[in-house]
């Protein structure tokens, strides 16, 4: 089972760090996990997007044009990598900056505004850690389980404050998706 | 087993270099393999080691070919462009028997090119780029664990070979995070214990030895003939002993891919996706560059029509594909170059109009 | 009997390749007889240029490695580097030094480096047969400024003390001369107070000698003197840039 993400945004939304903490995560999982980020002036002019493989055997290809999952941050990614996601797939969606509907034949769209989300946990610094939440609650591919141990690995050294923020965070559309 | 931890690619190297005992390290910032030398200067030192960053890459290839003439255990690391000014220095110390360990992280050229992934530079670190008669050993890793696992290795052959090793990554393995389970450092790399194993190293003769002197230059044409030939010794050996190679699903396959590097591992998808088309075929995967894997071309099958060489360049392997078949079979090229990738799903498509 | 002089120690006991009347021999020795008077020849590690001098190390008695083309600073600054103790030097020409070499001798004495370089100045391309070095004189003529050098064309010579002494690395600099008794007796007395900056790890250390180059000058030795003192002193003045206090 090979399930591939891609998360593509505006530089500063966070998207390589979406794929980083998934990466860490399904590495914490048990999982064979590449990630691979966009990098060079392509990111320093504004989009910037990240692909992580998570497979129960070891990844071939580190890049794909096959996507299962995309997490577009923007108008701009939806464009560029909506016409890659395969049947089966989905498409999360930034409805704070994508405010068109996006249909696609046999792929689920999800529609969600992870900055204004964060902005009610009092920090919008955590809207891609709100998407991601959204990503794992939505897709099956882990068992999501109690993710406190691996935020805690996943963020060591940094206060208690930010990692009970991104404890929050991560699990906040598991918690609200029935009530939007 | 030991706990995985998840790495960047270049973060990785530079850990693995100072895991294999490299204690000096000259590095010259150049995209993208800036977190190698970025890592060596915070962690270097940690380890009782020395980082400077170099003025230029020719001055970093010469302050490694100082230090490891006076015996230490040198890593440096560029891309492509700073590779093409090494190549002075690499020249040199294949010519004065030194060893050192040279990570190369290509990008997309001719010229100053991008800073994407490429692998163009197949000619440069395998025809040497420098001048005289010398080869460099060549590793290509395919992922960042393998990458790791050369480097450390590679310590170990530039000594056996007195001789530069170099290891071929690209950008994408460079930028790239994947788990890795580090190497053991089981070893004590202290410089007194490395300098006994290396008489000829320069250290002043204390007046307790006679002078070591540590030179390329020969003005007899005799004098220097007879040091090639000994340097090609060497090389006859490395012949025999180094080359390696992956080798998947051979038999019965229809076409055979050679590819080395990431570019390997998108062929290794796209062999999927055709296997689901009924389309059966076969990889050789270069694990050295130099010396070439060429007894691996006597494991394709009766059943294979055609070799077909995956390269992130205009075609510069496929030369080495050809020499190993010697005419036995048609070889095709699948590629791409200036810093675009070889997707599964181009290589599929392009397999499919080949037949 | 009591001997009253003896073969320089550092020396090894062989004919040198340099022409009749080259002051690479005096430059060469001087360096050795400091390193023999400190005890320290065991100590040393040489590096060797590419120019005349490019096989020094068949002349030199004590441990030392070839450097490709300019490259003698860079190789040190690695030497130094996994033997920081050792009397490090290295022996470089106008064309390696001043041309090629150009950025690795700023770049040593930027950082302050702690070894010595030596610096043969004959304002000419020796081993090539002659062409312009980047310290030939304006007018001098060369193989290749048969009208002389003309600085409209190929720029001014380059001054290298004067440059480097600008550097707050460069702690020793100071400009000698080979032509004279008295000016060799003073060379010395640099070569060994740049030792003594390297000892005591004060900082890059450089000594620029004035030599001459009868051949490819066209000149005999006692003439190629005199057109030293009278042509080279004037663009290039020996004395002393730069001491560190902390060196008597």
């Amino acid at each position: 089972m090979v399930t591939k993400f891609i998360f593509a945004g505006f530089g500063g939304q966070g998207v390589i760090s979406m794929g980083q903490i998934l990466a860490l995560i399904a590495m914490r999982r048990g999982f064979e996990v590449s990630f691979m980020p966009s990098y060079g002036p392509e990111m320093r002019g504004g989009t910037a997007n990240s692909t992580v493989i998570v497979s129960d055997k070891k990844i071939a290809s580190p890049i794909t044009d096959s996507i299962d999952v995309l997490c577009a941050m923007n108008g701009s990614s939806l464009e560029k990598f909506s016409k890659d996601v395969v049947p089966g797939g989905f498409i999360f969606l930034n409805s704070g900056m994508i405010k068109e509907p996006f249909i696609k034949p046999s792929v689920k769209s999800v529609y969600l505004d992870p900055k204004k989300m964060a902005q009610a946990l009092g920090n919008e610094k955590v809207a891609n850690v709100v998407m991601l939440g959204a990503v794992l609650s939505e897709i099956n591919i882990m068992e999501r389980g109690n993710m406190d141990d691996i935020l805690e690995y996943i963020f060591q050294g940094k206060s208690d404050d930010i990692i009970s923020l991104n404890k929050e965070a991560i699990s906040l559309w598991e918690k609200e998706k029935h009530r939007l | 087993m030991e706990e995985r931890r998840l790495m960047k690619g270049n973060e990785a190297f530079g850990l693995a270099a100072i895991l294999g005992g490299a204690r000096y390290y000259f590095g010259y910032p150049i995209t993208p393999q800036n977190e190698v030398t970025e890592f060596m200067s915070r962690e270097l030192p940690n380890y009782g080691g020395f980082f400077l960053q170099a003025e230029s890459e020719l001055a970093a290839i010469n302050m490694a070919y100082g230090a490891s003439a006076a015996g230490g255990r040198v890593f440096i690391s560029s891309s492509s462009p700073g590779l093409a000014l090494m190549q002075e220095g690499l020249s040199g110390l294949a010519s004065i028997e030194a060893p050192v360990v040279v990570l190369n992280v290509m990008r997309g050229g001719p010229g100053i090119g991008n800073i994407q992934p490429g692998q163009a530079d197949y000619y440069q670190v395998t025809r040497g780029g420098g001048n005289g008669d010398y080869h460099l050993i060549v590793f290509a890793p395919a992922s960042i664990q393998e990458a790791m696992d050369m480097i450390v290795e590679g310590f170990e052959i530039a000594d056996r070979y007195t001789n530069p090793v170099l290891i071929a990554a690209d950008g994408m393995l460079g930028q790239m995070m994947e788990p890795v389970t580090l190497p053991s450092m089981d070893k004590e790399y202290s410089l007194e214990k490395i300098l006994k194993t290396k008489p000829w190293a320069l250290t002043g003769h204390k007046n307790k030895r006679e002078r070591n002197v540590i030179k390329s230059v020969y003005l007899k044409q005799e004098l220097l003939e007879e040091h090639v030939l000994k340097i090609f010794e060497k090389y006859d050996k490395a012949v025999k002993e180094l080359p390696s190679f992956e080798e998947v699903d051979l038999k019965d396959a229809e076409i055979v891919y050679v590819a080395f590097g990431t570019t390997s591992r998108m062929v290794k998808e796209a062999m999927e996706l055709l296997k689901e088309k009924g389309v059966k075929t076969g990889l050789i995967r270069p694990k050295t560059l130099w010396p070439f894997p060429r007894e691996a071309f006597d494991g394709i099958d009766k059943s294979t029509k055609m070799v077909v060489s995956c390269e992130l360049s205009m075609g510069q392997m496929i030369d080495d594909v050809k020499l190993s078949l010697k005419g036995r079979l048609p070889v095709s090229l699948i590629n791409r170059t200036g810093g675009m990738l070889l997707t599964p799903g181009e290589i599929v498509e392009r397999t499919l109009k080949l037949l | 009997m009591r001997a009253i002089f003896e073969y320089t120690k550092g020396m090894r006991d062989q004919e040198t390749h340099y022409c009749p009347g080259c002051t690479h021999g005096i430059a060469h020795r001087l360096i050795m007889e400091v390193l023999e008077e400190k005890g320290k020849l065991g100590e040393a590690i040489g590096i060797s240029p590419v120019g005349c001098s490019i096989l020094a190390h068949q002349y030199m008695d004590v441990d030392m490695v070839e450097a490709a083309h300019g490259r003698a600073p860079a190789v040190a600054t690695g030497i130094k580097r996994v033997h920081p103790d050792a009397y490090v030097f290295t022996y470089q020409g106008d064309g390696d030094l001043a041309s090629i070499g150009m950025a690795e001798i700023v770049h040593a004495a930027l950082r302050g480096e702690k070894f010595c370089t030596f610096f043969i100045n004959n304002a000419i391309y020796g081993m090539t047969g002659g062409q312009m070095a980047p310290t030939t004189l304006e007018g001098q003529k060369t193989t290749t400024t048969v009208m002389g050098r003309d600085p409209a064309v190929s720029g001014n010579p380059a001054v290298m003390c004067e440059m480097l002494s600008q550097l707050k690395g460069a702690v020793y600099v100071e400009r000698v001369a080979l032509n004279s008794p008295a000016n060799i007796r003073k060379a010395k007395k640099a070569v060994s107070r740049a030792f003594e900056v390297q000892e005591k790890k004060l900082g890059f250390a450089f000594v620029e000698f004035l030599s001459i180059c009868p051949i490819n000058w066209g000149l005999a030795p006692s003439d190629a003197m005199k057109w030293l003192a009278e042509n080279m002193m004037e663009v290039f003045p020996v004395k002393q840039f730069k001491n560190p206090l902390e060196v008597k």
